[in-house]
């Protein structure tokens, strides 16, 4: 009798003393998380977040991961620098990139390229690397102490390319270690757990759509359960509907991102075939959650129906919410679902998500 | 069960059991910051005592000690742990706990058969067991999951201990003296919320808009193409009056005055213009959750000594006072006038009376030290309002006249240079003018010295300079322009409703 009371107090014991220590912050501790950054390093766009003046809000920064290369001239040179437009020189031209390159793009009515593809760095970009490291010391100033936390957003591996995700991972911590910062990824997918289930303690879905592709994360009091990606974003839906409708993907791109509504009766040929490359993203990405949750024989016990949250860019037209609740009532999803709900950030989501993750690990 | 590491690792960790999970979840709804939360339940699982022999229904004394001391060391945001680790004590075992407890009953009962040569002393345990499992399950009915269980107030301890200072300079005229003492919740209820500074506010009329989010910019940074930076942080308080009907303030107009402001909260809340509204009463409801924005300030211009704010839908928090400070002016007096004569004029007295006062002045204490906020960005909306196509100021005139600056302990903003006018050149026209009767404020002129001044340094025309700055004006508002079609909310492109 004695030894099971003993057991018990010391149970309990232990749940109330990790309760002190978890919400009793040290100095240190307060440091860590006052210092910590989030970047998501996503297909189309790298956002950095940090904590405001310490009145709880936090600041994002973003720069397109896109570049263009144009021939080198002076006059050009001059314009760039004056404009504060990032850019380097490379033999006889010169690559301009981040948001600068967009605007660029258009003036000279060209495509812009991309460092990275389906969430990982481009094997087909010579320069990849290079971008992506000048975005990055472009947006994210230097640590103010060494060793700061960071937290870096990277997908899920997505099926058949396990291996490419180690290189990007690396590349990318080296980048970041370089730059003084000890950082540590984080699957984009937990990012949104993070960032938008606080109230139901970190358990349910984070979904980010991004440009790229689409990463899902099931997480159960913040542990990450199941996670996986699928490797059709924002990008599959612009290079489709532009290759059947014969139409630039700069138009194509900027009606899905100012006018596009799922939920009215498409206008023309272009909304027609957003319509139908958005229903045909959001049926793979509901059946790929619905086969990996029935594949795995791990999960826990349910003692309530779980939240879907879902972020990122290519989530963002009206109307996309309800097209996705609309194919997951028509399959028998393995779990229950108490609400579909978008995150209150949708673009900042996984930046935040990080830099929680980040002020955590310290 | 096999799960993977918080992060991305690829080590295999066990989640542990079911009743132990329902008693962590219960404790970790009662902690509202993320990374404390997130600590939290990574220590308790990570610890989970692989040994343990727990699950009866004995309450601890010495665990409540434990978590009285830590009620009081974090204010009154322990109650809901220590009511939640009544629920984790009453939790019923593990299996494995459970086997074992019932070794124990069994070698007892044994012992006690022996001793007393009764049978019956066994099964009082197995009733009383049965019915703590009930209890215990029809409390878990409730959806622990969905807890949205915000107990701030030992958050609100912390930060007001690590209170910085909001700017580095003279610190005792940014924050009043007194406010470096905290000012916490005492008590919530689901229609209120109690402050230790007596500050009490109505939480029954309260609705979400759309979470905070804007681009501000630093001050004299107008490059073309240089991004603001995005943040959700609050930065300032903007004070209205709802410029709508009102009663006598008499004793026999009570439910007449009641009623209206009731209608005026209903009309609010569809307009979602206001985060907090003050009846004339006294009586504050908060309309719109701090953390989402309200459609209070139409295009409005402030800046501080560092940031230039030019959404002050989502930047500031708008506080509105039911009331009037303007009155049309009476039928018989317009026949005489000309045409583009204003049709208002100020009220000598402010309807806006004590009782409102004391209530705007605890809420604005506590927002001060909760968002902290300096006195610089607390600002009557008349004195931020603007119209952006005819770079005009005063486009809304409420407050624009007879604020009590004093009484708030915030510096006289009629009196400081006007930040449209310094840093976007804007001007006013005559029908400003004859509003207020050409007694002008102060800060006007000072801003238009500034402009001299700084026209003179840079050797050019100040009509020159002002185009300089008009043009700074309108990239920025093209830039934010665009922006907000990008993300649909934002800057107004027409005038919001508001006063």
């Amino acid at each position: 009798m004695v030894k099971v009371r003993k057991g018990h107090f010391e149970n309990k014991k232990k749940i109330s003393q990790i309760f002190e220590d978890a919400v009793n912050e040290s100095d240190d501790e307060k440091d860590i998380c006052r210092s910590a950054l989030g970047v998501d390093i996503g297909t189309s766009k790298t956002v950095f977040a940090k904590n405001g003046n310490g009145n709880g809000g936090k600041d994002y920064f973003s720069q397109r991961n896109a570049f263009i290369e144009v021939e080198y001239s002076k006059f050009t040179e001059k314009i760039l620098q004056q404009n504060d437009i990032c850019h380097y020189r490379l033999k006889d031209s010169i690559v301009v990139y981040g948001d600068g390159a967009e605007i660029f793009a258009n003036t000279l009515n060209k495509e812009t390229r991309r460092p990275l593809k389906n969430g990982l760095l481009n094997a087909n970009e010579v320069n990849a690397v290079e971008i992506i490291k000048g975005i990055l010391d472009d947006l994210i100033p230097d640590p103010e102490e060494k060793n700061a936390p960071l937290c870096f957003s990277i997908p899920a591996a997505p099926k058949k390319a396990e291996s490419d995700i180690i290189y990007h991972e690396a590349i990318i911590k080296r980048l970041l270690d370089d730059k003084g910062f000890k950082s540590k990824s984080i699957n984009e997918g937990m990012a949104v757990v993070f960032s938008e289930l606080e109230k139901e303690n970190f358990t349910g879905f984070g979904i980010s759509a991004g440009g790229g592709m689409c990463n899902v994360c099931l997480s159960f009091l913040s542990i990450p359960h199941i996670s996986f990606s699928i490797s059709k974003g924002g990008d599959y839906i612009d290079e489709a509907v532009s290759s059947v409708t014969r139409e630039v993907g700069t138009r194509v791109r900027s009606i899905k991102e100012n006018k596009l509504n799922l939920l009215n009766t498409p206008e023309n040929e272009i909304e027609d075939a957003l319509h139908i490359y958005y229903d045909d993203l959001i049926r793979e990405l509901v059946m790929t959650m619905k086969k990996s949750i029935e594949e795995t024989s791990r999960i826990p016990k349910l003692s309530s129906p779980l939240p879907i949250v879902l972020s990122g860019g290519t989530a963002k037209p009206k109307g996309f919410k309800e097209r996705f609740e609309k194919f997951l009532n028509q399959v028998e999803f393995p779990v229950e679902i108490s609400e579909i709900r978008m995150a209150r950030d949708p673009l900042n989501a996984t930046a935040n998500g990080a830099l929680i993750a980040a002020m955590y690990q310290g | 069960m096999i799960v993977f590491d918080v992060m991305q690792s690829s080590e295999p960790k066990e989640l542990p059991p079911e009743s132990y999970r329902k008693k962590i979840e219960a404790v970790a709804c009662s902690i509202s910051d993320p990374v404390q939360k997130l600590r939290f339940l990574k220590r308790a699982i990570d610890e989970y005592p692989e040994e343990s022999g727990s699950g009866r229904d004995d309450i601890s004394s010495d665990t409540s000690s434990n978590f009285s001391e830590s009620r009081k060391k974090y204010g009154s945001g322990g109650e809901n742990a220590v009511k939640d680790l009544k629920t984790v004590h009453r939790a019923p075992e593990t299996r494995t706990g459970r086997f074992r407890v019932s070794a124990y009953f069994m070698a007892l009962g044994l012992f006690l058969i022996f001793l007393f040569g009764g049978g019956m002393l066994v099964f009082p345990f197995k009733g009383a067991h049965k019915n703590h499992q009930k209890e215990y399950l029809q409390h878990i009915k409730e959806p622990q999951v969905s807890h949205a269980v915000h107990y701030p107030a030992f958050m609100q301890v912390k930060e007001a201990e690590s209170l910085p200072p909001v700017e580095k300079k003279d610190l005792s005229r940014e924050i009043p003296k007194y406010l470096d003492k905290l000012i916490w919740m005492v008590e919530k209820s689901d229609d209120s919320e109690y402050y230790s500074n007596r500050l009490k506010i109505n939480t029954t009329k309260t609705i979400e808009n759309i979470p905070r989010g804007y681009y501000l910019f630093k001050k004299g940074d107008g490059k073309l193409l240089q991004p603001g930076v995005f943040t959700n942080q609050i930065k300032g308080i903007l004070y209205h009056a709802s410029e709508s009907d009102i009663f006598a303030y008499r004793p026999e107009m009570t439910q007449s005055i009641k009623e209206y402001s009731r209608l005026l909260i209903r009309y609010l809340n569809k307009k979602k213009a206001y985060h907090y509204f003050i009846d004339r009463f006294g009586k504050i409801y908060r309309l719109i959750q701090d953390d989402h924005a309200a459609f209070h300030s139409g295009n409005s211009i402030w800046a501080d000594d560092e940031f230039l704010y030019l959404d002050l839908n989502h930047a500031f928090i708008g506080i509105c006072f039911e009331g009037r400070d303007f009155e049309a002016i009476k039928p018989s007096d317009t026949s005489v006038q000309h045409e583009n004569q204003p049709n208002i004029v100020p009220m000598e007295q402010s309807s806006i009376n004590e009782a409102q006062l004391i209530s705007g002045k605890e809420l604005t204490d506590w927002l001060r030290v909760k968002y902290k906020i300096p006195q610089n960005n607390c600002v009557p909306h008349g004195l931020a309002s603007v119209n952006p196509y005819d770079r005009l100021i005063g486009h809304h005139l409420d407050l624009s006249h007879g604020f009590p600056f004093d009484f708030f302990e915030i510096s006289n903003k009629y009196e400081e240079p006007i930040p449209a006018i310094t840093e976007f050149g804007f001007t006013y026209d005559n029908y400003f003018v004859e509003i207020f009767q050409g007694k002008l404020w102060s800060g006007i002129a000072a801003a238009e010295k500034i402009i001299t001044m700084r026209a003179n340094g840079k050797l050019m025309s100040v009509v020159d300079y002002r185009k300089i700055l008009n043009g700074k004006f309108k990239q920025i508002f093209t830039w934010m322009k665009d922006k907000t079609a990008v993300r649909s909310q934002g800057l107004p492109t027409a005038d919001q409703p508001g006063t």
